[in-house]
């Protein structure tokens, strides 16, 4: 597992995707690898969007999507910390068509793009090994 | 008059060493803040390909803006004299309440226009320069370590956000005390507009220490916090000594009680206060320099930068944020509170000009 002080939010001003969908994804990215452990506080708002010079409001948009997904937990006066989880229902088949999908609008946005598929495959191949390591 | 204020009035009576303190204007802009049109990838404030910056390009646009400023500098130099020679506005002991006034314009006005040749040098940089990469992905770390607490800078900055407006208010208070039937309009206007100015100075301190992102001025959290303390003492140092003269200037002159008995022992005060000032700016002014080169500048967008000095974000929470060229900082104008900042200046001014005759 990475070490706190290099655990990084990155937030690319020039891609498509809004900037408080990008920082959400990779909050859920940390959660869901176990960088980030239940209980674990996150900065505040205020503080991570002046890092990101962002508005307060992108910020806080990316905390309650979080929220709503029942990742974090949001305290009046004591911020969001990383929500405490159970084992998540068994998911039905429409999840893993979603997921089978999404992949692959992903791979072919990214080959368009210019990615190689050799280059692609490589970055799976990583992704695959990091999950099953787990 | 007195041996320090005679002295005084005869160094600004000179009119060559007036005419000289307005014509190096630029040069002396230039000295303070370091060679501000160029540093390390930014030329003017513009984010460029190193290569363009040694280029023939670039070394043309550098000799325009040289050359349009030191006119412009002559120009308001020779209308300074003109207009001082019509108007019987020289400085000296029986000159006019608005001959100071003149005085300090024309300096202003000179300042303005190095600021819009850098302006113009600005735009001619981002149509001439290659096209720029595009803005670097901002990252941050979430679990980053807190700006290390220090009683030293926490003094500094303290200092710097109470005195500006505890002096005036304090003047205000003493006066209102001790001699409440001295206290005219006049004496109220010019505090009061001291004040303001003091709020400003305040207020940048404030942004400096806390709304500042500590990113943008050193990748290590407690050299960014040291720079920007250091950066607001350069700012307030002046502007306090400047605000401390005139509280002392006015409680003299509504005879409630000051260390100095007449205005000699007010110079004796004041030279020695303003030569140790201008010392410590200038060893200030040193060490941030090397500061400052070494850092690489930020990772905004450039369509933030408005004629390459000018901050505008609205997104953006940071108050101030360091200027691309040279050393110093720009405020975020896209900000309420910056256009509280620049309202209370306006009015500052205005009260001020009232209060001279």
């Amino acid at each position: 597992m990475a070490h706190k002080d290099t655990l990084r939010i990155r937030l690319d001003p020039t891609s498509e995707q809004p900037a408080y969908r990008q920082i959400a994804d990779q909050l859920r990215t940390l959660i869901v690898e176990g960088h980030l452990a239940p209980g674990n506080p996150l900065p505040a708002v205020r503080k991570l969007a002046m890092d990101l010079a962002v508005h307060f409001n992108t910020v806080a948009e990316a905390y309650r999507t979080l929220e709503a997904e029942e990742l974090l937990e949001i305290t009046h006066g004591h911020g969001a910390r990383v929500a405490e989880r159970g084992r998540p229902a068994k998911p039905g088949p429409d999840v893993a068509d979603t997921f089978r999908r999404r992949l692959r609008d992903l791979i072919a946005g990214m080959r368009a793009r210019g990615l190689s598929r050799r280059q692609i495959a490589n970055e799976l191949r990583t992704i695959v090994e990091a999950l099953e390591s787990q | 008059m007195d041996r320090w204020g005679a002295l005084l009035i005869e160094i600004l009576a000179n009119r060559f060493v007036m005419l000289l303190m307005i014509f190096i204007q630029p040069a002396m802009f230039n000295w303070a803040s370091g060679r501000y049109y160029r540093r390390r990838n930014m030329f003017f404030g513009v984010r460029v390909d190193a290569a363009f910056v040694d280029s023939p390009s670039a070394r043309a646009i550098v000799r325009k803006f040289r050359l349009h400023v030191w006119i412009w500098s002559a120009l308001v130099t020779a209308s300074y004299a003109l207009g001082a020679e019509v108007w019987d506005a020289w400085l000296n002991e029986n000159s006019a309440w608005w001959a100071a006034w003149w005085a300090t314009g024309c300096l202003m006005v000179n300042l303005a226009g190095a600021m819009v040749a850098f302006a113009w040098a600005s735009e001619r940089t981002r149509r001439e320069a290659a096209p720029l990469p595009p803005a670097p992905v901002r990252i941050a770390n979430v679990f980053a370590p807190p700006e290390p607490s220090s009683v030293g800078l926490a003094i500094i900055e303290w200092a710097g956000m109470l005195l500006p407006v505890g002096l005036p208010v304090a003047t205000m208070i003493l006066i209102a005390i001790m001699a409440p039937a001295a206290f005219h309009w006049q004496n109220l206007t010019a505090l009061a507009g001291i004040c303001m100015i003091g709020t400003d100075v305040a207020l940048t301190q404030f942004a400096l220490r806390f709304r500042a992102r500590s990113s943008d001025w050193a990748s290590d959290p407690g050299v960014s916090r040291k720079r920007r303390a250091l950066l607001g003492a350069l700012v307030s140092s002046v502007f306090v000594l400047m605000i401390l003269q005139f509280c002392a200037l006015t409680l003299m002159e509504v005879h409630v009680a000051v260390p100095f008995k007449d205005m000699n022992g007010y110079f004796r005060f004041s030279f020695p206060a303003q030569f140790l000032l201008l010392l410590f700016v200038v060893l200030l002014r040193r060490s941030l320099s090397r500061a400052f080169r070494r850092e690489g500048g930020d990772t905004m967008p450039d369509d933030c930068w408005k004629w390459g000095s000018f901050y505008f974000n609205r997104s953006d929470p940071a108050l101030v944020v360091p200027l691309r060229s040279g050393i110093g900082y720009s405020y975020n104008y896209a900000h309420r509170t910056t256009r509280i900042l620049m309202t209370l200046t306006a009015c500052a001014l205005v009260l001020l000009f009232v209060h001279i005759p």
